[in-house]
């Protein structure tokens, strides 16, 4: 089971996610994001405190997110990751590639 | 404590891809393994069992099975996983690169190196025309 809120700051949209993300609901996240880029809102953080749970698939729509976002102009930064979703990010050496923040208001002001 | 076993057997769907984790996990708690292990296998089953359903039955897995064993003695768990796609060896495909560059990154190929990451053993066996993929955790 995920949920997915969304909700506007100035200029960016914030998506926090909870639950987990697997190879069965990735689309659900994927779609969200997308939807947001689609509609104006490239600059996007994704809040994963409350993911407990996330395989590749969860990984491959945040990639794919971020390249969206990039060529907009815009990004998707992370906010404190659960412990297991930093070891999944990490393992597959994302916390390179994304901009990851302690806090969701940290995330918020580093636009 | 013996050693403990159970088997589950599904049809190949994505729909039967959680209930194959909730087996594993339910397995590995009554073991007393641990969180981390129930992760871990949750994750690398999940991986295993979503590439049979989407790459070996291509999601045409109806009429199709997928066989999951779970084995526990001796501090060693094994999990073994059964499909009758074609005959494909996942553990052929060369592993992603972690520190491949966001435009150069093209999505697949870290699920079964997560698998290799979690385990301490990954083995294919093509067994009587069936793709088997046996993954042991040493918990010693």
């Amino acid at each position: 089971m995920i949920n997915i809120n969304v909700s506007g700051h100035d200029n960016v949209t914030v998506v926090e996610a909870s639950g987990r993300i697997d190879s069965m609901n990735a689309n659900q996240l994927g779609d969200a994001l997308s939807n947001e880029i689609e509609e104006g809102n490239h600059n996007l953080v994704l809040d994963l405190n409350a993911v407990d749970y996330m395989s590749s698939a969860g990984l491959r729509e945040m990639v794919a997110t971020l390249k969206k976002a990039k060529r907009a102009s815009g990004d998707l930064r992370i906010a404190q990751p659960s412990d297991r979703v930093r070891e999944v990010l990490e393992m597959a050496g994302l916390y390179t590639i994304f901009k990851i923040y302690p806090t969701q208001a940290d995330a918020v002001e580093s636009y | 404590m013996g050693v403990q076993q159970r088997r589950m057997s599904v049809t190949g769907e994505i729909e039967n891809v959680r209930p194959i984790c909730d087996f594993v996990v339910d397995f590995v708690n009554d073991a007393q393994l641990g969180d981390d292990v129930a992760f871990q296998s949750e994750l690398s089953v999940e991986e295993i069992c979503t590439n049979i359903v989407e790459h070996g039955y291509q999601h045409q897995g109806t009429d199709k099975k997928i066989d999951v064993v779970c084995i526990y003695g001796d501090k060693t768990l094994k999990i073994r996983i059964i499909d009758e796609a074609p005959l494909f060896n996942p553990l052929d495909l060369d592993d992603p690169d972690p520190d491949t560059p966001l435009w150069e990154r093209e999505g697949g190929g870290w699920g079964v190196y997560f698998v290799k990451q979690y385990m301490t053993s990954v083995v294919y066996e093509a067994i009587d025309g069936q793709n088997s993929i046996l993954l042991t955790k040493n918990l010693s």
